[in-house]
């Protein structure tokens, strides 16, 4: 500062002029910058670090197979191949095309046409024929008439999971789910042959079966316009089931609409409503401001400075317990009030609310969480009772999987490994922690609240099981569906989360409704008796804990023989479902399982003595009709 | 403020930097449509959600560069401290509970009165403006000159840092360095702080996890390409599956993977919609705003003036250089946006106010 004003105009000079030499120095090394970015950019148009077959529009590797995580097969590649010509190579077009047609069920002068264009040296005729039709041809030696290998793509189980596999295009190429987003794996071989990695899901196709079924029989009868569930391992993440409906038949993916294509577990929000109140009373837990001897009074609505939130009914005088059990809306927001807004946010945030849950799926919501400052007076009431905020189903069961598990958020685990086409384990994924909560405590005190609402008196005992003596717990919700002008008169969604069993919890499920229509509309109602059904017919899949408890239970609910477990049994002919339910109860162990039908080969032999741990090699299929 | 205030429609302000700005801004925003329409209507059923919010700033960014272009440069000169020490105020002030707001892993926000804002990006700006008023109408710098402006680098780059945001706090260091250079500040102090800074960063990188797995990432992005280096590799797919005239705007399919899409990603979308020629287009845009300054700052005879115009440029391109290198692989991931491009409000009102003071600097060219 003591220079500035003496500063001559030499000094000036001199400064300037060593300015503008640095200057151009500097601009030299922009050029140098500039450069490098554009090498940088033709790099990665034209020499990808990425594997070309990502990319590959026209892949002629057979795609690796999708399996379920006994094995079974989910998505396939056929070996159809394509048959085309070469015309100047045939003597007598037209014999060749008398010969052809009946086999590609074309007509004979569709067929004619092709071969007559003498201008080209080659030429199509068909694509993806399948292998038996191309074998007969083959049979005819038809001078000329080449064939080549094009695999397509085939799902034996027609809809099953549809929504979560995805679909291939034209090209082969996966468009949409799991097909989607492990496309570069699928499609790339990594030992020299030309099939690409298989990918082991997660997915249990048994329990997947067995929540579809349950659920399309909820959608007709309470005319929804949709329905979502998800069945998750709550100590791994692992989804053992995942359904959105409407679906589609991936067979044919043309046929129907990007609407019925969608997941909607994970691309489509939702107001949690009462569910979440869950999470309200885990945050209270949490930040030990629970208070278990106060008694709430509610007058069948909650009103504060003139903004009203309304009760389903007055409940009257009820203890934190009753309120979770009749789902009382004022109850809630009063007890939630202990909170300081920043800290239920805070606490809503670590749940994974308004973050993405990183499942290894595409097109993901990450839903709306407002940020505190945008809490006026009434979110501050709905919030803590599930309205205001938006969350996928996916989330949801991230979140409540929290309250079993001892507080770990996991992410979704859908799929298991990657192995190559000759079975070597390529990638193996574990289970993976996205936060630990650290309260375990608040997810054992939220859980026995929760009982509450399974039990007697509360609004989801329609979720209690009937054919088992174990103990659920959950919690319903039902909210009312908005859109960009407000909340909709009459339009519902109606939803129950859960756990089994509830003291020691495996395994949670989400059932969820879209506008169902009839005069039953609540989660309590619709939702609940879906999650029974859900668990009832799964459970001896499910349930890895005590074992003996399951057996005789499972002799009482299918009538199963009692099984030796030191001979081998004769399985043959017994359908897939029933050998499960054998294999489950009496011989758990890793069995390498193929095909789906009845069963057509076992290994070992019936009657060999047999020492635990098991592994039984079955095979499944339907006997050839002749 | 009166005495600053200078004749609306100065003959002098370069017209050229003015369009230019403005074409960057208008760019960005067609590439923020294309890229957040699908997720917007997704999350708030709205497909223009972030466009209005983006295209209110904008307009208040346009009027603060047209404002701040009348007001004279010399008043930089008189509150530079000030500003800066008020900038300093701000980011300690993200430590406060209640005021500090956590996002994306790291505390880098203020809340005051329903505005939150990035402290980070004014603090920038004001570094530059106080070294840019130490080192002018000097023919010889003493130790005690270089000691303050090492102090005042240091400590917004220490608070940043602190703040868990890396890649900010070594844009400024990187900025400031090469400013310093256009200066009389000695070479050889500069070879010297290169070589102390690396143990430092050694340090920043190897005892911080996630540092660490953006770093593999980076070097082994297929290996990693579940975990941290999803967004790269999604981003690079964005640059193959645009090739050399791109999908369109708005047509290209990757971006629904793409996280980051709106903010430090905001280049791989140009890359799927553009290709190679949107790339290309906008390099010309920002490397040719840049230089074109700094050839009409090699006409400025007044120090400050320059100075302050150069160190406003430095942190515009560099900036944008980071992001660019970040998207398309060749440095580890650091969080830095791309400069009147990516989503956020604070980041692009700070440019166009120093881009309001860079016009009212070209006041200064001499024909």
């Amino acid at each position: 500062m003591v220079n500035r004003s003496s500063a001559s105009s030499l000094d000036k000079n001199n400064n300037l002029r060593r300015f503008r030499f640095r200057i151009y120095i500097v601009i030299g090394l922009l050029g140098i910058m500039f450069s490098a970015l554009v090498y940088r950019t033709l790099v990665l148009v034209f020499k990808s670090p990425i594997p070309a077959s990502f990319m590959n529009p026209e892949s002629p590797v057979r795609r690796g197979l999708i399996l379920d995580a006994q094995g079974h097969e989910l998505a396939v590649s056929r070996d159809t191949a394509k048959i085309a010509a070469r015309p100047g190579e045939i003597p007598n077009a037209s014999n060749v095309a008398v010969l052809l047609a009946p086999l590609l069920d074309m007509s004979k002068e569709e067929i004619l046409e092709k071969l007559n264009d003498a201008e080209r040296k080659y030429t199509y005729i068909k694509r993806r024929v399948e292998p038996e039709i191309v074998e007969e041809i083959r049979q005819l030696h038809l001078p000329g008439i080449i064939f080549e290998k094009e695999p397509d793509r085939y799902y034996p189980n027609k809809r099953l999971a549809s929504t979560t596999l995805g679909f291939v295009g034209d090209g082969n190429n996966g468009l949409s789910g799991i097909e989607f987003q492990f496309n570069a794996e699928l499609s790339s071989p990594v030992n020299g042959s030309f099939t690409g990695q298989n990918l082991h899901l997660t997915i249990n196709s048994y329990v997947q079966h067995q929540l579809e079924k349950a659920l399309r029989n909820e959608k007709e009868k309470t005319n929804s316009k949709g329905a979502i569930g998800i069945v998750s391992q709550v100590n791994t993440g692992r989804i053992l089931a995942m359904a959105s409906l409407p679906d589609f038949d991936p067979n044919h993916p043309n046929d129907f609409t990007p609407d019925e294509q969608r997941n909607r577990a994970i691309t489509d929000v939702y107001e949690p409503g009462s569910t979440f109140k869950m999470f309200t009373l885990a945050s209270l837990a949490g930040e030990n401001l629970m208070d278990e001897e106060r008694k709430y009074y509610c007058p069948g609505h909650f009103t504060y400075k003139g903004v009203k939130v309304r009760c389903s009914s007055s409940h009257g005088e009820q203890s934190l317990r009753q309120v979770i059990q009749n789902s009382c809306n004022a109850g809630m927001i009063e007890a939630s009030w202990k909170l300081p807004v920043l800290r239920l946010y805070e606490n809503l945030k670590y749940f994974g609310f308004g973050s993405s849950t990183e499942i290894s799926l595409s097109g993901e919501a990450r839903g709306y969480l407002p940020a505190p400052k945008d809490w006026d007076l009434y979110l501050k009431m709905t919030i803590p009772i599930g309205h205001g905020l938006s969350a996928t189903p996916m989330q949801m069961v991230t979140a409540a999987n929290s309250l079993a598990n001892g507080g770990k958020i996991l992410k979704p685990l859908l799929v298991d490994k990657i192995t190559s086409s000759d079975g070597k384990i390529i990638e193996k994924f574990a289970p993976r922690l996205k936060m630990n909560i650290s309260h375990p405590e608040s997810g054992v005190k939220v859980r026995s609240y929760l009982e509450a609402v399974t039990s007697r008196g509360g609004t989801g005992t329609l979720a209690s099981l009937q054919k088992y003596p174990f103990k659920v717990c959950g919690k319903t919700g039902t909210s009312i569906k908005s859109n960009a002008t407000g909340y909709r008169a009459n339009v519902y969604q109606a939803s129950f989360i859960g756990f089994f069993p509830c003291e020691n919890p495996e395994i949670s499920i989400l059932i969820l409704l879209d506008e169902p229509q009839g005069a039953l509309y609540q989660g309590g109602q619709i939702a609940a008796p879906v999650f029974r059904t859900v668990l009832e017919e799964t459970i001896p899949i499910l349930h890895s804990g005590d074992t003996k408890e399951v057996t005789r239970l499972a002799q009482l609910a299918f009538a199963i023989d009692n099984y030796k477990t030191d001979v081998m049994p004769n399985l043959a002919g017994k359908s897939k479902k029933e050998v499960l339910h054998i294999l489950s109860l009496f011989y758990p162990g890793s069995h390498a399982i193929t095909g789906t039908g009845f069963l057509l080969s076992q290994s070992p032999k019936p009657g060999e003595k047999l020492t635990p741990p098991y592994e039984f090699d079955l095979k499944f299929g339907f006997p050839t009709r002749k | 403020m009166n005495r600053f205030a200078t004749n609306l429609a100065h003959a002098n302000t370069n017209r050229i930097i003015f369009i230019l700005v403005c074409v960057i801004l208008g760019f960005g925003l067609n590439i923020l449509l294309a890229s957040t329409s699908f997720l917007a209507r997704q999350e708030f059923g709205d497909p223009y959600f972030f466009l209005k919010k983006q295209v209110s700033f904008a307009i208040l960014g346009i009027l603060a560069m047209i404002i701040f272009s009348q007001v004279s440069w010399q008043m930089w000169r008189e509150i530079a401290w000030p500003f800066y020490f008020i900038s300093l105020f701000l980011l300690v002030l993200v430590f406060v509970p209640g005021i500090g707001h956590k996002a994306g892993g790291a505390w880098r926000w203020i809340q005051i009165a329903g505005i939150s804002l990035q402290p980070s990006d004014p603090a920038r700006l004001a570094t530059i403006m106080v070294l840019a008023r130490l080192f002018s109408n000097r023919e010889t710098i003493q130790s005690s000159n270089i000691l303050v402006a090492l102090v005042v680098v240091a400590a917004p780059v220490f608070l940043i840092a602190v703040e868990q945001d890396l890649g900010t706090a070594l844009h400024l260091v990187i900025a400031a360095g090469i400013f310093l250079t256009l200066t009389r500040f000695p070479f050889k102090i500069h070879l010297t702080l290169v070589f102390m800074s690396a143990p430092l960063l050694y340090f920043a990188i190897f005892n911080v996890p996630y540092r660490l797995e953006r770093l593999k990432a980076f070097l082994d992005p297929w290996k990693f390409r579940y975990e941290a280096a999803y967004q790269l590799v999604a981003s690079m797919r964005s640059f193959l599956s645009g090739g050399v005239w791109g999908n369109g705007l708005g047509e290209g399919l990757r971006r629904h993977n793409l996280q980051a899409r709106h903010t430090d990603f905001i280049l791989a979308i140009v890359a799927e919609d553009l290709g190679i020629a949107g790339i290309i287009l906008l390099l010309v845009l920002f490397f040719g705003l840049t230089i074109y300054g700094f050839l009409l700052m090699t006409r400025v005879k007044e120090d400050f003036p320059r100075l302050l115009g150069s160190g406003i440029l430095l942190l515009f391109i560099l900036q944008a250089t980071i992001n660019m290198c970040v998207t398309m692989g060749m440095i580890p991931t650091t969080g830095i946006n791309l400069p009147l491009f990516s989503y956020g409000g604070t980041s692009l009102l700070t440019y166009m106010i120093a881009f309001g003071i860079f016009l009212n600097i070209t006041r200064e060219v001499e024909p």
